[in-house]
């Protein structure tokens, strides 16, 4: 049994902390492959790094900025940019406040730790290339140690659960969104190698395709590769299984499992891959997106099955008067 | 054979640059003899200071910190400039308390929260004796802003209405215990007292050698059995719950801290709703019944419909569900009035009603403001006393006269004059002191004991008790909202002095 107040922020701890993993990873990535290049050609390479992390309502602010030293600041550790960093970090430990009695002590340490390191980065002085460094070592550490702890000191419970749900579907959409940008690049032959560095992917798709990365290839791996714990099917079925689980004690599931299914099935037996032949890369990754989206929204409703149900009822209703069931528990 | 008599071994004059501007004052210091010798009781303890170094003293301060601050153990402060949270404080020099002390400890506070109970059910159950026998006057009761009119009629399982209080003892000058406050609403700080002790057992193991301290890990279990016992009639396996008003909370550490201990869940008003005068939890398999709330929320927060109409903290028609008789909760709605400080002055009166007996601890003499002689007795010598605001806890609106300006005297008197009933002067209280380290000295601060009694089926005193420091030089304000800190508070096992004695030499 667990509160739905508590499932939500679960929820939200494992989107968070995807999100967190994903920002610092494509920060630290981007920032290594731009020194080379022209400001203005850096500057693009960013804005594409803002669109696959969701943030596009934040480019007109991006656009201002006059190098790209100030968008990876924004980036990281901006605390007026809710899609920083060090802002995420923030509402995975304030998600984490909340249910603290639920989680495992090591959990909440972990995430209290790297608040307080990164408050000091927040009040610190303007940050050095050295300091960008230094941050993605300390977020990359953070993320070790807690996927390290929910995986071998929380129960498997609820919790637990909701927490897998919300980072796999997370991982999910960032990884079609990251598929989407780079291949719909005008400029031409999308840069695989770093498409796949930045989906975390990189050895292991080279030690199953080699070092000439193609792109139907590429792509079809980040959909459907079962080695890879990245890939859409991967985190589709963690998912699914996390939620069939909930389905069992919680009905109000019964709609995200079917949804998901649906969406599983059509990686797993090759019905998205033989649309990308027909329809166009783009087209299909576009619509796979909105699928995941509305999946998201769809756990995120049912967690709150009892919402809609008035603060109060005795007042109006005498006692011992029967309610329908279906109004009790709001169903 | 006393405690003293073994002092004649440690002498303040010979223990080194950590002791050496060590100053016992003139008020009951726990450590030291007014002659400077150590008393026997704490000659192991000093010893172990003794022997460190001020840099491994201060490296052991910096390994308690960085665990509370690791930990989040904090606690909030209001409208602070700091920001709110802060991290708890913990000196390393320990409060000894010895068993034979504890015992008579242990009695006197069981007395008293036994008598306490008795009076809220006679208060609450209608039959108001207490009033009728002119124990306690009637407009003291009903003026008293912790009575609440709605609980009346209430009766919770046992006829425990306090379920968990807090009791503030100090010590006077002849290190006799005294009563200084009660606390029977919601009486924060025994999580501090479980954290104090596994920092300090982290941080200074050996400290524990050389004595058998009772331990305080058993608390939740002892305040799950309490609430346990608690349930409503007819219930097998109850459903306990927390109420916290929320993260902004001064104390919402504190209850993560016993949610967790108990193993049960921390809910929020808006995660409860009553139905049908049952109040169910919001889970994510639909409505799931509550049969025992241990609250962390004030009264008058708890329910809009009843009280506060702006509360958005609390469940709607709770109170009604509580009547019904279909959830407990603890503590008890209505308790402010038997905590309230003026109604404290009636406390002796009220064990002699109820138990037929002489309080085992006396309180520290308090003056009724509203009594012509008492008001005479003290109105004109309040630079020598405590004024105190009857409602107020965390030590604000206390004043102390010899502290206090002329100014402020004025103030406190024209107050007093005015709303009488609203004020206690109290005796001021030398409170006891104990070495606490302040950089690189061990110097005398004053302390005060809060112990922490359980009431269910029967009344329990939990071993040991938050000792809370005043961490300034000479202040005799020990909230930690107020700049005060703790001390790890051992109480000593069956050990009697003389074995403690014999094991150090």
């Amino acid at each position: 049994m667990i509160l739905a107040r508590h499932a939500e922020s679960m929820l939200w701890v494992g989107r968070y902390l995807e999100k967190v993993e994903t920002t610092a990873r494509c920060l630290e990535c981007e920032s290594m492959s731009i020194v080379h290049l022209e400001t203005s050609e850096a500057m693009t390479e960013l804005e594409k790094i803002v669109l696959v992390l969701g943030l596009e309502e934040k480019l007109p602010e991006i656009r201002a900025m006059t190098n790209s030293h100030q968008v990876a600041t924004f980036l990281l550790s901006d605390p007026t940019n809710a899609g920083s960093v060090v802002s995420m970090a923030e509402f995975v430990r304030e998600n984490l406040r909340t249910v603290r009695e639920r989680i495992p002590i090591e959990l909440w340490e972990e995430s209290n730790a790297l608040h307080l390191q990164l408050m000091s980065v927040r009040c610190g002085s303007p940050m050095t290339f050295q300091d960008f460094h230094d941050v993605f070592l300390l977020v990359r550490r953070f993320c070790f140690s807690l996927n390290g702890v929910l995986s071998e000191a929380m129960g498997r419970d609820e919790g637990h659960s909701f927490i897998v749900i919300g980072r796999m579907l997370m991982r999910s959409i960032f990884i079609v969104s990251l598929l989407q940008t780079s291949l719909s690049d005008a400029r031409g032959k999308p840069d695989l190698t770093r498409l796949l560095r930045l989906a975390c992917s990189l050895q292991v798709y080279r030690r199953r395709h080699g070092h000439n990365p193609d792109p139907e290839i590429a792509v079809k791996f980040l959909l459907t590769a079962p080695e890879y714990p990245g890939s859409v099917l991967s985190s589709l079925l963690k998912a699914e299984r996390c939620l069939n689980n909930l389905r069992v004690a919680a009905s109000a599931f019964r709609q995200s499992c079917r949804h998901i299914g649906f969406v599983r099935a059509r990686l797993e037996f090759g019905a998205i891959v033989s649309e990308l032949e027909l329809e166009g890369t783009v087209a299909v990754l576009q619509n796979l997106k909105a699928e995941l989206v509305g999946l998201s929204e769809d756990v995120l409703r049912a967690v709150q099955p009892s919402a809609s149900i008035p603060a109060v009822r005795s007042l109006y209703f005498r006692p011992g008067q029967q309610i329908h069931d279906d109004e009790t528990t709001g169903k | 054979m006393t405690t003293d008599q073994f002092s004649d071994s440690l002498l303040l004059d010979s223990l080194g640059v950590l002791l050496a501007d060590y100053n016992p004052g003139k008020n009951f210091d726990e450590t030291f003899l007014p002659d400077g010798s150590v008393r026997a009781l704490y000659q192991r303890i000093v010893e172990c200071f003794t022997a460190l170094d001020v840099s491994e003293i201060n490296r052991l301060e910096r390994l308690v910190d960085e665990e509370f601050r690791r930990q989040g153990i904090t606690f909030n402060v209001y409208d602070d400039e700091e920001g709110t949270e802060r991290v708890w404080l913990m000196d390393l020099f320990p409060r000894l308390i010895s068993a034979v002390e504890w015992g008579k400890l242990e009695k006197g506070l069981s007395q008293r929260i036994k008598a306490l109970n008795y009076f809220l059910a006679d208060i609450y159950s209608g039959d108001s004796n207490v009033i009728g026998d002119g124990v306690v006057p009637r407009w003291m009761i009903t003026s008293s802003e912790g009575f609440q009119r709605s609980a009346s009629g209430i009766s919770p399982t046992h006829g425990a209405h306090c379920n968990i209080a807090g009791i503030d003892l100090v010590r006077d000058r002849d290190g006799k215990y005294r009563i200084l406050e009660d606390n029977l609403r919601n009486p924060s700080g025994i999580s501090y007292v479980v954290e104090n002790r596994a920092a300090m057992a982290k941080a200074f193991p050996r400290l524990f050698n050389h004595y058998t301290v009772k331990p305080v890990e058993q608390f939740g279990k002892m305040m799950r059995n309490m609430l346990e016992s608690m349930t409503p009639a007819g219930v097998d396996s109850p459903h306990i719950v927390v109420l916290t008003p929320g993260i902004f909370n001064s104390a919402y550490a504190e209850h993560v801290f016993l949610a967790r201990l108990m193993g049960v869940e921390l809910v929020e008003g808006r995660d409860l709703m009553v139905d049908d005068h049952t109040v169910h939890a919001r889970t994510i398999e639909g409505l799931v019944p509550v049969d025992v709330i241990y609250r962390r929320v004030d009264d008058d927060y708890l329910d809009p419909v009843a009280f506060r109409p702006d509360s958005v903290l609390g469940v709607p028609g709770l109170l009604g569900a509580v009547r019904a008789g279909t959830v407990t909760i603890c503590n008890s709605i209505g308790n402010g009035v038997a905590d309230d400080k003026a109604v404290y002055t009636y406390v002796p009166d009220l064990i002699e009603y109820y138990l037929g007996e002489k309080p085992i601890i006396d309180n520290v003499k308090t003056y009724r403001m509203y009594e012509p002689d008492h008001y005479e007795e003290a109105i004109e010598r309040l630079d020598g006393l405590v004024v105190k605001p009857v409602a107020e806890s965390g030590g604000y609106g206390v004043l102390i006269g010899p502290h206090a300006t002329e100014q402020q005297l004025k103030k406190a008197r024209a107050a007093i004059e005015a709303e009488p009933r609203n004020w206690i002067v109290q005796d001021l209280v030398e409170l006891s002191s104990l070495p606490t380290l302040t950089g690189e000295r061990l110097e005398s601060r004053h302390i005060d004991l809060r112990p922490f009694v359980l009431t269910g089926e029967r009344t329990e005193v939990f071993p040991g008790g938050l000792t809370r420091v005043a961490l300034r030089k000479g202040s005799l304000i020990v909230n930690s909202s107020q700049g005060g800190g703790s001390k790890d508070t051992w109480v000593l096992a069956s050990e009697t002095p003389e074995k403690v004695q014999h094991k150090t030499r």
